[in-house]
Order: C-alpha cells, then sequence, then structure tokens
C-alpha cells in the first residue's frame, strides 16, 4: 500500500514538474499562445451564433433552448472544455513521429504522465485568457447560466472522473502512433466523434434521438455535455451518480486495456529518429 | 547467462531485427505501395554477447549502420531485443523498472533533455523532480556538474540561444543529475569543437573515475576512445567483430607497422627527397615522404629484418617504429566485408 501510494505521489508530484515546465515554457510565446487561445473560443462562439439563429428561426426555441441558453451553454463550454481536454492525442503522437518520445521512456515516470503533466499546462494558461472571454460573452449575448449549490457540487465532484475517462480514452488513441506513426487522420476522426457526442457541438437536446442515446452509452458526453448542463441548470444534480458511474465504469475499461495496448505498443515502438 | 554481481551490463546473443518497408522512388511506386505494400528484413544487430564489469569504460567502435546505436537502444530499454537477453545492473531495461531508470543514463548526440525555450535550470529542476533526487543532494551534484562542465555563464540562457558545444555540455549534465550508475553515450562529442571535445572527454573521464559509474561509449572520433576507453567492443554489420584492449585490436587486425626514417640532412637523401623515398623503399611501402623524413610500411613479421636493412642504407640518421595510427586500423577492419553468415540485410518479406 506504502509502495503504491509512493509511486501515486511521484506520479502527482513528477506531472506537477511537468505542468510547471510547461508553464514556463509558454509564457516564452505570450503573442503566440494568446492567439492560439483566442482562437480555441471561436468554435464556441461559431456553434453559439448558428444555434441562435436555428432558435430564431424556430420561434424562439430549439431543444427547449433560447437564444440565452445556447449562449449559457456555450459560455461554459469554452471553460469546461479547457479543463477536460488532455491534448494526449496530439502531444503524444507528435513525440512519436519526431522521434522525441524516446527521452519519455528512459524517466522514471510513465510518460503518459510527463505528456499529460505538459499538456494541463496549455489548458491551466488557456484559462487565463477564456474566462475573460467568457465574461464578455455572458453579459454581449445576455447567457443563461444560474446553477444551483448542489448543481456546482456535482460538477466539482463529477469533473476529476471526466478528465481521467477523456485522459483513458485520448490514450488509447494516442498509442496506436506505436504502430502507425501519423495518425492524423484517426485523430480527426476522433474529434469529431468527441466534438459531436460530447456536446461541444450542440446541446444533446438539440440531437436526433438515435445519436442522444449513442452519446449517453459514450463517456464524451458525460464528460462535458453533462457537466455544461448542470451549470446551465438544464441536467438535475442527482444524475450526477449516472454520470460518475458511466465515466468510471469507461476509465476502467479503458484503463485495462491500455495497459496491455500500451505494453505492446512500446514493444512495437521502434525509437526511430533517434 | 545468469550475470555475475559485478557485471554491470551483460548481452546473452542478442540481436535486434527491423521490418523496414521497401519501395521504388517515383508517383507509381507509391502508389503500387498503397496496395501492396513490401518490407525487407534488418538485422541489426545479431548474436551480440559480451559482458562489461561495474566500473569499466568501454569504447563501442564500428561505422555508420554498425548497430552501435540500436545495441545501446536496447541496453536502456528503448528497444526490445528480438532474440537474446540483455541485462543492466541484474535487470531486464525492456521491463522500464523505475527503479533501473533511476540508475541509468543514455546521451545521444544533443538529444532533448532540454525544454527548448527556456533556460537549462528550469529542466535540470524538472529532472530532479522525475528521477526523485533530495533537494542537498542535487545541489551538491549540479554544483559539481557546472563546476566540471563550465556551466556557469549558460544556466539562465534559454537553450535555443546556446552554441552547440553549450547545448551537449547541458544535456551532458541533465543526463547525470541523478548520479547515474551505468552511463550509455552515444556520440557524446558529435559536432563539437576540437576544444570543446576535449573538455567534454575530460569531464566524462573524470566523472567515471570520480563515481565508479560504467560507461559505454560510441565515437566516430577515436581520439575519444583512446582518452577514455582501454577496452572496444568492435560492432560491424551487427555482429560484434572485436571484443578487448585497444591495443590488442591494432596487434589482431594489422599485419603492419610503421617505420618513420629520418635521414642526416647532409646526406644525399637528406638533400634530396626522392633520393630518400628510392632508398626508404628498399625496406617497405613508402607511405609519406616529408623532408629528410619517410615513412613505409612493413610486415609486422618482417620488422626486424628490415629494421637491419634499413640501418645499412647511407645517411640514416634515425628512425622510429609505431603501430599504425588506429583510425587506419579501423578503416582496415570496417573495409571487410561482411562475413558469410553475418549477413545483416535483405531477407526478402512482404506484407
Amino acid at each position: 500500500m506504502t509502495t503504491v501510494a509512493a509511486q501515486l505521489g511521484h506520479m502527482w508530484s513528477g506531472g506537477s514538474a511537468q505542468l510547471r515546465l510547461g508553464m514556463i515554457q509558454l509564457t516564452q510565446y505570450r503573442a503566440s499562445f494568446a492567439i492560439w487561445a483566442l482562437s480555441s473560443t471561436l468554435q464556441a462562439v461559431v456553434a453559439m451564433a448558428v444555434w441562435q439563429a436555428v432558435a430564431a428561426a424556430n420561434g424562439g426555441t430549439t431543444g427547449g433552448y433560447d437564444a440565452s441558453g445556447f449562449a449559457g451553454y456555450f459560455v461554459i463550454a469554452l471553460i469546461l472544455r479547457e479543463l477536460t481536454f488532455t491534448g494526449i492525442v496530439y502531444h503524444l503522437p507528435n513525440r512519436v513521429e519526431t522521434g522525441k518520445f524516446a527521452i519519455y521512456l528512459l524517466r522514471p515516470l510513465h510518460p503518459l504522465v510527463q505528456t499529460y503533466g505538459a499538456s494541463f499546462a496549455n489548458s491551466v494558461q488557456s484559462l487565463v485568457f477564456v474566462i475573460p472571454i467568457a465574461a464578455v460573452l455572458t453579459i454581449a449575448y445576455d447567457a443563461t447560466i444560474s446553477p444551483s449549490p448542489a448543481a456546482v457540487l456535482a460538477t466539482i465532484v463529477v469533473l476529476p472522473f471526466a478528465i481521467l475517462a477523456r485522459a483513458s480514452a485520448d490514450s488509447m488513441v494516442a498509442i496506436s502512433s506505436f504502430w502507425l506513426v501519423r495518425i492524423s487522420g484517426i485523430r480527426g476522426i476522433y474529434a469529431m466523434a468527441t466534438l459531436l457526442l460530447g456536446g461541444q457541438f450542440a446541446p444533446l437536446a438539440v440531437l436526433p434521438d438515435w445519436l442522444a442515446t449513442i452519446a449517453r452509452a459514450l463517456p464524451f458526453y458525460w464528460a462535458l455535455g453533462f457537466p455544461i448542463e448542470l451549470l446551465v441548470g438544464r441536467a438535475d444534480a442527482s444524475e450526477a451518480i449516472t454520470a460518475v458511474a458511466v465515466l468510471a465504469a469507461w476509465s476502467i475499461g479503458l484503463l485495462l486495456v491500455l495497459q496491455p495496448a500500451w505494453r505492446a505498443g512500446t514493444r512495437a515502438y521502434e525509437a526511430v529518429g533517434q | 547467462m545468469a550475470a555475475a554481481p559485478d557485471i554491470a551490463i551483460s548481452a546473452d546473443h542478442a540481436s535486434r531485427t527491423f521490418h523496414v518497408p521497401v519501395r521504388e522512388p517515383g508517383l507509381a511506386a507509391s502508389l503500387r505501395s498503397v496496395v501492396r505494400r513490401r518490407t525487407r528484413e534488418v538485422r541489426a544487430v545479431e548474436d551480440v554477447s559480451f559482458e562489461i564489469a561495474r566500473g569499466e569504460v568501454v569504447g563501442f567502435l564500428g561505422p555508420n549502420g554498425a548497430g552501435k546505436t540500436t545495441t545501446l537502444k536496447l541496453l536502456s530499454g528503448l528497444l526490445h531485443p528480438s532474440g537474446g537477453t540483455v541485462r543492466v545492473l541484474g535487470t531486464d531495461p525492456a521491463r522500464r523498472d523505475h527503479d533501473l531508470l533511476r540508475r541509468i543514463s543514455l546521451v545521444m548526440g544533443q538529444r532533448q533533455q532540454l525544454a527548448w525555450d527556456i533556460p537549462p535550470a528550469d529542466s535540470f529542476d524538472m529532472l530532479r523532480v522525475v528521477y526523485q533526487v533530495e533537494r542537498p543532494a542535487f545541489r551538491e551534484q549540479l554544483d559539481e556538474l557546472v563546476a566540471l562542465l563550465g556551466l556557469e555563464p549558460v544556466l539562465d540562457k534559454p537553450v535555443r540561444q546556446l552554441s552547440l558545444g553549450e547545448r551537449m555540455k547541458c544535456e551532458l549534465a541533465a543526463a547525470l543529475i541523478h548520479r547515474p550508475e551505468v552511463l550509455f553515450l552515444d556520440e557524446p562529442t558529435l559536432g563539437l569543437d576540437v576544444q570543446a571535445q576535449r573538455r567534454v572527454r575530460e569531464f566524462i573521464s573524470t566523472y567515471a573515475a570520480r563515481t565508479g559509474a560504467t560507461v559505454l561509449l560510441t565515437s566516430h572520433y577515436m581520439a575519444d576512445i583512446e582518452a577514455l576507453a582501454e577496452r572496444v567492443l568492435v560492432i560491424h554489420h551487427g555482429r560484434l567483430q572485436f571484443d578487448g584492449a585497444l591495443k590488442e585490436l591494432a596487434a589482431r587486425t594489422s599485419d603492419r607497422k610503421l617505420v618513420t626514417v629520418k635521414f642526416a640532412l647532409d646526406s644525399d637523401a637528406g638533400r634530396d627527397p626522392a633520393r630518400a623515398r628510392e632508398l626508404a623503399a628498399t625496406c617497405g611501402d613508402v607511405q609519406d615522404v616529408d623532408g629528410a623524413e619517410v615513412v613505409v610500411e612493413v610486415p609486422r613479421a618482417e620488422v626486424r629484418a628490415r629494421m637491419a636493412a634499413l640501418l645499412d642504407l647511407p645517411g640514416v640518421l634515425d628512425f622510429t617504429v609505431e603501430d599504425e595510427p588506429i583510425e587506419r586500423v579501423m578503416e582496415r577492419v570496417f573495409e571487410a566485408p561482411a562475413s558469410e553468415d553475418a549477413a545483416t540485410e535483405v531477407v526478402g518479406a512482404e506484407a
């Protein structure tokens, strides 16, 4: 037990060290990073505008959301996306492709922890830009954001499971690069799936029933769409139990597969370019 | 083969095979390869066995593509052997056991322990956490590395603004923050100027002497190997060709000696290089003529007899007998074709 605790402690401190280093690096290119962070907000702004137009065309509401409701939904999406985005699907394959991955294998800290620590630095810094933008959008579009204390508490409980489930799923996709090296095609399909089924493109309420059913069976909606709905008052806090159960089940399942897949992948890895 | 406790590194019939895509150049071949992919099997390392005792500094020699780097990757756990076994400090490195990773280090050229955009000091601190080095020990080790490598002026400069030599020294420091017991160095002086090469060599020598670390070092510069390693492993076409002392390598692989004959300046040969060449040629193959000095190559077995003949030449003032320079010895070894059973490449395979 002590060993497990020590290992977890080391993973935490090692990941934090990577996070710290990542943040130091990102501060070197403030303008570039600010532009990148701003551009990442565009997708939510565009989706918001589209769905507000659809609502207006449908007499004011669509799927139970009016213009202010959509504004609230996508403003919260902006922030929660940064918190649950892991970046592993980009960072790890990039290192495999460019030959920089070997160095991570040589360190006494799991490469996924190193990768996640570095990519989480992006999220933390993005929030510095995204939160003020979200505040401006909230005022400009009269966004409806009215979470109950229970909803806030439920969101806080769900988020760690959401991050774990996303990190597990992202890692599974990322390690395909051990065999395929270049995985931009797979990553594109995965990004589209998470965008659509995670509620980033549209709230679940406006999706066709069959698609909503698929979304509820997968972890992506529960990792992002559901916490957004909690905070805009569209989901009940009691459903957080279902969210935690689904996310935990997916995380356990994925981690069980990830372990042998990782071993097989690193065995197949040819350390090219090193 | 169970490694003895004082053995730090061992390879027992270790092999590593890669499957490399094969394709003709051009668009048509490219399109064909989409439908029908062909690969060939490349045996990068084949049946390699050796043992290195704790505290030994061993040079690893071979031409490009001989299998040196692949062997280092096998020993550091980056690659799994296709056959045979390797052990480092009694452990299978491919398991990447964290306890082992804390005790070894691999330096590959100017590779990338250091974050590019920020000063090396920040990367060193991150490595301290990752390798779980206590702060006092880290401080002590870093101070020592900074002093030995002369890093003080570069510690707070972004890595991208450092010269190649400065970067290499920082990479070395990064690789040694955790004071590894086993150090794999792949071309640590590649691309450095002569002064920087010397400084890195001196540093490696000092580090090994101070810590008792086991070092396996590849280098294209024979000066590195001569300065650091008494024992060398020579790999060629994926197979180990020689394991022993550097001097023994010269004796075993070269059947020649070089004799430098110096003629008196007031003799005919001393005044006329053509005459000097003509006289010296009676004792061996002339390799070089420089004024009154001529270098001739003589068969090792005939040195004594040739010396007697040489002393009879008119105007001879002095002579020295030496082994061939190690670079020439290596060239000779590497020019040799692969033996029949040591084919390294191309076993036509399709996938």
